[in-house]
């Protein structure tokens, strides 16, 4: 079996804010197929290396390749075109849409611009938009809410809205998704349950790379781990490695 | 089902009103219609796609003057005047939309602020192509043959038919992959780019296309009136149009349409008390954006509209 | 000949740079973009005509009357309007500011109808030589005034404990609210004092553009390039901005258009937002998510 290139290869990425260094030659690489813990204190840049990754900020220093090619300078869209997708802090859905409309946003940027078929309501327009939304109905389902499809984002449990994210990500046919504290403010049946969706995920061939506060549920979860402090890398390797690392220890305590 | 009906009846009273009211009214009636087309495609740009424009009186203005001269100094008809005057606008809307919507809203309102004054400018003092502050008048009526749209009446089922289709665009976009496109860009538009959303690609489409209908508008604003002068296309044009999106309820298919109704009857019935007018008009825009801000659509329950 | 002419574009632009200064300092406490702002502005200047020829008051003294004036018009206008705009979203802030402008603008007409009024100059219309050159004392006055008022606010954010608190309001309203910071009355205090500004700027542009009812709109679309020029948001920004555009508007109606001077600004204002949006000074375009 020859080398495969990895899903996601990140090397010596810096970023500068004003004259604040918000991280410095931090790398990973990530092969197909993985779940990756990104852990590390409050601050340590986990959000920042997700906005470098998908294209909200362009790196000050160091590549990032996703399936052999530089993501860098690519615009945000484009890089979600190419399989990379993201999950949100402060779950960003679109108010004004129902849910499957939500989900079905990321189908709609798969399909080719129909802009006079969207402007005079062609047959072709209208089965494209319709074969989205039932893409977007069967991710629904993958998590486990397709009953609420009709139904407006107010409708939703703060769970649910992240799940809505996950099958939005899920909808782009990605090859990597980044969960951005997936597990922030659930209960244990819901991180249980999100759990086990993001292991059917890897099971779909996915990549997923999660961030999250709740170490003790990313350590099972995940088949490696990567640890940030104040935006530099302080370790890695299997959660068991990482578990018994002093340097992480010494991190985390160092935040009381 | 009652909707059906309702629709039913308001159809029917829309094609009768011609035989029911006569000249001033329906001189009301058409003027309001006009500028319903313009609020109709101003409300896919700022109530679907959440990108504030105060120019658009600009393009109101060019279709119009494109439309009349095309037909005054050329003797073309309206019905060629009039793609020509949509190609154009759409044009202008489009070469301005491309470095403008790149940035941030504000930017995007102070552009669109100051494109509706070089074009206010430019028509007026570009005596040799535009006539100047003096217009342009003896614009020919609408024609189909020998049957001319010339009394207020007649006009009347032209615009009626105009607006119709410009509503029926509209709410075949609001229900398209475009459509849904642009709420999303009005709902997050930094989540939208991350989920693959082509927000510059999306807002370009909606500004061009409500520069095209206010182009349209603008044709047919120059036929029915048959003199046109810089004037008419002011900075306070442009904001009425952004009030009668807002007014009617951002964001809906008939809004736009109430909006322009309202914002066009009532500065006609108040006509003689111009300045005190004006006083309340402002007050009132005020109200409603403290108090109203969905406009009136906002007094309609949720699951209502849509 | 051209350094009069330098001269005098450098005073109208400080004049602009006023107009933008009080807009800047509202949208960064507000977030409100102030389509009202040009109408204050004028607010300002028929003040202090009120104060001369309603109460009697001599130049300075009535341009004193007029800004305590302007402190019960500009609470006012805060409590009924811009405090519950503050928040809204952009489309609902422009509309509504909109209608403050359109109600103040007319206003101003019912009261003290449609005829211009000069007002006369502080500095008189003398003229000093320099360098061989005549220079309008008026001239040299309004950049003084400006420079001085621009310094005076400096100070004011900077080692006052009022104005410190005003600045930190600015840039982070949670923060400051946190941190125990009277967040609305700071708001009302910043408010105020771009009414406060915009009154000087009526009081300075009054001899030279007149005051009428429309005097406010050319102003405010040129405090607007001003700060697009100098940088949005920014303070130091929206003096830059305003000098560069009087001096622009200046030379171009002199040497070019007096007619297009209006659209070369205006071009200059669009090319600027294409090519660099940020201005000189202006905020970061980054995203936060």
């Amino acid at each position: 079996m020859r080398a495969s290139v990895p899903l996601l290869e990140v090397v010596g990425l810096g970023k500068l804010f004003g004259g604040v260094e918000a991280m410095k030659d931090v790398g990973l690489s990530m092969p197909p197929g993985e779940i990756r813990a990104l852990i590390g204190p409050n601050g340590a840049g986990k959000t920042t290396f997700l906005n470098l990754v998908t294209g909200v900020y362009k790196p000050s220093a160091g590549s990032i390749r996703f399936d052999g090619r530089s993501l860098v300078g690519m615009r945000p869209s484009r890089i979600a075109a190419v399989g990379v997708m993201r999950t949100f802090q402060h779950t960003a859905l679109f108010e004004g849409l129902d849910v499957c409309d939500n989900v079905a946003i990321s189908a709609f940027a798969r399909q080719r611009w129909m802009l006079l078929g969207d402007v005079i309501g062609s047959r072709r327009a209208r089965e494209a938009a319709a074969a989205s939304r039932a893409e977007a109905l069967k991710w629904l389902a993958f998590v486990g809410l397709e009953a609420k499809a009709s139904r407006s984002t107010g409708s939703l449990t703060p769970a649910e809205r992240r799940l809505v994210e996950v099958a939005r990500t899920m909808a782009a046919e990605p090859r990597l998704i980044l969960l951005d504290e997936p597990f922030a403010g659930m209960t244990q049946p819901e991180a249980e349950a999100l759990f086990r969706l993001i292991q059917k995920v890897r099971e779909q061939g996915v990549g997923v790379l999660v961030i999250d506060h709740n170490i003790r549920l990313l350590l099972k979860l995940a088949d490696a781990v990567t640890v940030l402090s104040f935006g530099r890398k302080i370790g890695e390797g299997t959660p068991a490695q990482v578990r018994s690392s002093q340097a992480v220890v010494d991190a985390y305590l160092g935040q009381d | 089902m009652k909707a059906r009906y309702a629709w039913a009846a308001i159809g029917v009273i829309a094609v009768s009103l011609p035989l029911l009211t006569s000249g001033y009214v329906l001189y009301v009636c058409n003027l309001a219609m006009i500028f319903a087309v313009i609020a109709v495609g101003l409300n896919l740009l700022v109530g679907y796609g959440g990108q504030v424009s105060v120019g658009h009186a600009a393009f109101f203005g060019i279709g119009a003057y494109t439309s009349a001269l095309l037909c005054v100094d050329r003797g073309w008809s309206f019905w060629a005047a009039l793609p020509a005057a949509a190609l154009v606008s759409g044009l202008a809307g489009f070469l301005l939309g491309l470095p403008a919507l790149r940035l941030r809203g504000h930017y995007l309102i102070l552009v669109t602020l100051g494109f509706g004054e070089i074009v206010r400018v430019i028509l007026q003092n570009w005596q040799a192509f535009t006539k100047g502050p003096t217009g342009i008048g003896g614009i020919p009526p609408v024609s189909l043959g020998n049957f001319a749209f010339v009394s207020e009446g007649r006009f009347f089922y032209l615009a009626l038919a105009f607006l119709v289709v410009a509503i029926a665009v509209a709410h075949r976009i609001a229900h398209s992959r475009s459509g849904r496109e642009l709420m999303s860009v009005r709902d997050n538009e930094v989540a939208a780019e991350l989920v693959g959303v082509d927000t510059t690609r999306v807002k370009l489409f909606a500004f061009t296309l409500s520069a095209v209908f206010a182009g349209v508008a603008g044709s047919l604003y120059a036929h029915m009136s048959g003199f046109i002068s810089p004037d008419m296309f002011t900075f306070e044009v442009s904001v009425a149009a952004l009030v009668m999106v807002m007014l009617g309820g951002p964001g809906t298919v008939f809004g736009p349409v109430a909006g322009a109704l309202v914002l066009t009857a009532l500065p006609e019935m108040l006509r003689e008390f111009k300045e005190l007018y004006l006083f309340f008009y402002g007050i009132g825009i005020l109200l409603l954006a403290v108090f109203l801000p969905r406009g009136l659509a906002g007094l309609i329950p949720r699951g209502a509209r849509r | 000949m051209t350094l009069q002419l330098l001269l005098n574009g450098v005073a109208m632009g400080c004049i602009y740079a006023l107009v933008a200064l009080g807009f800047v300092i509202l949208y960064n406490a507000t977030g409100i973009i102030n389509f009202a702002q040009g109408e204050i502005v004028a607010t300002g200047a028929y003040l202090c005509l009120f104060a001369m020829s309603g109460l009697g008051f001599s130049l300075l003294p009535a341009l004193g009357a007029a800004i305590l004036m302007m402190l019960v018009v500009a609470a006012g206008l805060f409590v009924l309007a811009y405090y519950p705009l503050r928040d809204r979203s952009v489309l609902v802030g422009v509309v509504g500011t909109i209608g403050v402008g359109i109600a103040l603008k007319n206003l101003l007409h019912l009261v003290a109808g449609p005829l211009p009024h000069p007002l006369p100059s502080l500095f008189g219309t003398g003229q000093v030589d320099f360098a061989g050159a005549a220079m309008s004392v008026q001239s040299l006055g309004i950049i003084g005034i400006t420079l001085l008022m621009f310094a005076l606010y400096f100070v004011y954010t900077h080692f006052t404990s009022v104005g410190i608190r005003m600045r930190a309001a600015a840039q982070d309203r949670e923060m400051a609210r946190m941190v125990g910071i009277p967040v609305s009355r700071t708001m009302c205090l910043t408010f105020v004092a771009s009414g406060l500004i915009a009154t000087l700027a009526g009081f300075l542009a009054a001899p030279v553009v007149f005051i009428s009812p429309d005097m406010g709109l050319p102003l405010m679309l040129k405090g607007f390039i001003a700060i697009v020029i100098g940088g949005f948001g920014s303070i130091p920004g929206a003096i830059v901005g305003g000098i560069f555009v009087g001096v622009l508007d200046s030379v171009v109606a002199t040497y070019l258009s007096s007619a297009y001077r209006d659209v070369f600004t205006f071009l200059v204002l669009i090319s600027v937002i294409v090519l660099r949006p940020t201005g000189f000074f202006g905020e970061r375009v980054g995203q936060r998510i």
